[in-house]
């Protein structure tokens, strides 16, 4: 009897709920929310579900998957993380070594027509202009060191790796992260999703208050036809073209190219086939709970990640606006040929934000469909944000 | 421009507020290097376009020319509309002909329709739903080179 008692005790003691802390119940209940979001609400429940679920592992005191410290310094000790780690922690290799962003592109790269794009190369300066939103928010949390409080402070890393989110590129946003500020990858994914998730609801405001009835109104000239070779000829060029003035873009970019050459040569149906499903689900489940598994209460937890979250909406809406902004200035000086409105899908969240761009168009026009118009700066934003991630690994990694 | 942005890589400040000068030049750099990254996009593209798409449009002129129909390109909801193609409903013929539309633009070829009935008494072994065809298509694809 007394050993059934001491057994019992000893199991009580090792269990979570003797050793769970207030913080860790609160993270518990925030991945309780995420979860709803994505399953009931529908927000990018394709990564938000993993990374609520690894958020809700991690913060089970006992369980050990994953271990924050093996990962601390940029030395990794891969023995530890072998003999000493757990499953998340295998799995965070992934993460850390910069191995699943990229295949995740490849994924894309695969299901993304660049025809649009092709047909009109304009659309490469809406996408450009909606990486602005990138820069100025870095150089708002940068800003925030002026307050002198630590807590309300960013370094360098920090603010580049926050800025990040304006590129509402979900792979992109965690590719930065991990290399520049792997302690606040948790908080950057979930902000970075949420927002994607919310493109419908933060963009028409915006939109709307930045355009007149008459530019929204805008039909815009039908596009050509591109043709087979020049499909197969642009995923080669912008992967030298890209790669040769910054390589620290190489990883994306390339493996977005890839992707994207295997679709068009239409001679690897399989490798097309398992890149664009079995491939982006395998990571994408690795990815999302890995990622989640970093939000621990002691990192997710801050001042910084209410920080986070805001700095990503400022971050968002001065794409949307940058990229609407130059639209207009397109309008201008074209005579009045291209609609405003497809500047706002110049940031990478394909293709919702170029749904948005058809919608709000329809609102003024029904017979106005800017779909096909508007998926050339969405894909244009994918490469331009991945250009900015290189850019920002290569001066501030 | 790779040398301009090792060197502002060189000097690595933790805090912005050991370095404003390196928090404007990043924000300065990174705008300026994806424009002229896109910039430099945009003109390959219009160069591939007047390269390859004037080619193609001649080609497809000339083979024009020489046909004594009209071709119809792309879906004619026109044609369809509320009319009936031999008893098949318009849309069906509109859904059709967007489907070859489709697979003649991925083979860079354009197709013409010329007519559309439906198969009456088809023989049995033929009677397989388009499904059930691609199923079978897809567990045999492995065999098949």
């Amino acid at each position: 009897m007394q050993v059934f008692i001491e057994t019992l005790e000893g199991l009580w003691k090792a269990s979570a709920f003797s050793n769970i802390s207030p913080q860790q119940l609160l993270m518990l209940l925030i991945s309780f929310v995420l979860m709803y979001l994505a399953i009931v609400r529908g927000y990018e429940p394709l990564l938000l579900l993993p990374i609520a679920f690894g958020m809700a592992l991690t913060n089970i005191p006992g369980a050990n998957m994953f271990h924050y410290d093996f990962y601390l310094t940029a030395d990794i000790d891969y023995g530890q993380v072998l003999h000493e780690g757990g499953l998340l922690d295998i799995l965070y290799l992934g993460v850390k070594l910069q191995v699943f962003p990229p295949l995740i592109f490849l994924g894309i790269g695969c299901m993304t027509d660049f025809s649009p794009l092709i047909a009109n190369p304009r659309s490469f300066l809406l996408g450009a202009a909606a990486q602005a939103g990138i820069f100025f928010t870095f150089l708002g949390a940068c800003a925030l060191s002026l307050t002198g409080i630590e807590e309300l402070s960013f370094t360098l890393k920090q603010a580049g790796a926050i800025s990040i989110i304006g590129g509402a590129d979900g792979p992109t946003a965690i590719f930065l992260t991990s290399k520049l500020a792997p302690e606040l990858l948790g908080s950057i994914a979930v902000a970075a999703y949420s927002y994607m998730a919310l493109v419908p609801v933060i963009q028409p405001p915006i939109m709307r208050a930045l355009t007149t009835k008459k530019e929204r109104s805008v039909k815009m000239e039908q596009l050509r036809t591109v043709s087979k070779r020049e499909r197969i000829i642009f995923p080669i060029a912008v992967t030298v073209i890209v790669s040769f003035i910054v390589p620290d873009a190489t990883p994306l970019v390339g493996m977005l190219m890839l992707g994207n050459l295997f679709k068009e040569s239409g001679v690897v149906d399989r490798l097309v086939k398992t890149a664009q499903n079995e491939l982006m689900n395998i990571v994408t489940i690795f990815l999302g709970i890995t990622v989640g598994a970093t939000a621990t209460a002691e990192n997710f937890l801050s001042v910084k990640t209410l920080l986070i979250v805001g700095l990503g909406l400022i971050a968002f809406s001065i794409g949307t606006a940058a990229g609407v902004l130059f639209g207009k200035l397109m309008y201008v000086l074209t005579g009045g040929k291209i609609n405003p409105l497809i500047g706002s899908a110049g940031v990478s969240a394909v293709p919702m934000a170029a749904r948005v761009s058809q919608k709000v168009g329809q609102e003024t026009n029904p017979s106005n469909f800017l779909l096909m118009h508007a998926m050339g700066p969405n894909v244009a934003g994918v490469i331009g944000s991945a250009v900015a991630a290189g850019v920002l690994l290569n001066i501030l990694g | 421009m790779y040398n301009a942005l090792t060197l502002l890589s060189a000097v690595k400040p933790v805090n912005p507020q050991d370095d404003w000068s390196l928090v404007f030049a990043t924000v300065v750099t990174g705008m300026v290097v994806v424009f002229f990254i896109l910039l430099l996009l945009i003109g390959f593209i219009m160069l591939m376009g007047k390269v390859f798409y004037r080619g193609e449009k001649k080609i497809k002129s000339e083979s024009e020319n020489k046909t004594a129909e009209s071709i119809i390109t792309h879906s004619t909801p026109e044609r369809t509309k509320n009319t009936y193609n031999n008893g098949i409903n318009g849309e069906i013929v509109a859904a059709i002909t967007a489907a070859v539309a489709a697979i003649g633009e991925d083979e860079g070829k354009t197709y013409a329709i010329k007519n559309i009935s439906k198969r009456k008494n088809a023989p049995r072994s033929d009677r397989t739903s388009g499904w059930g065809a691609a199923g079978i298509s897809e567990s045999m694809r492995p065999f098949v080179k």
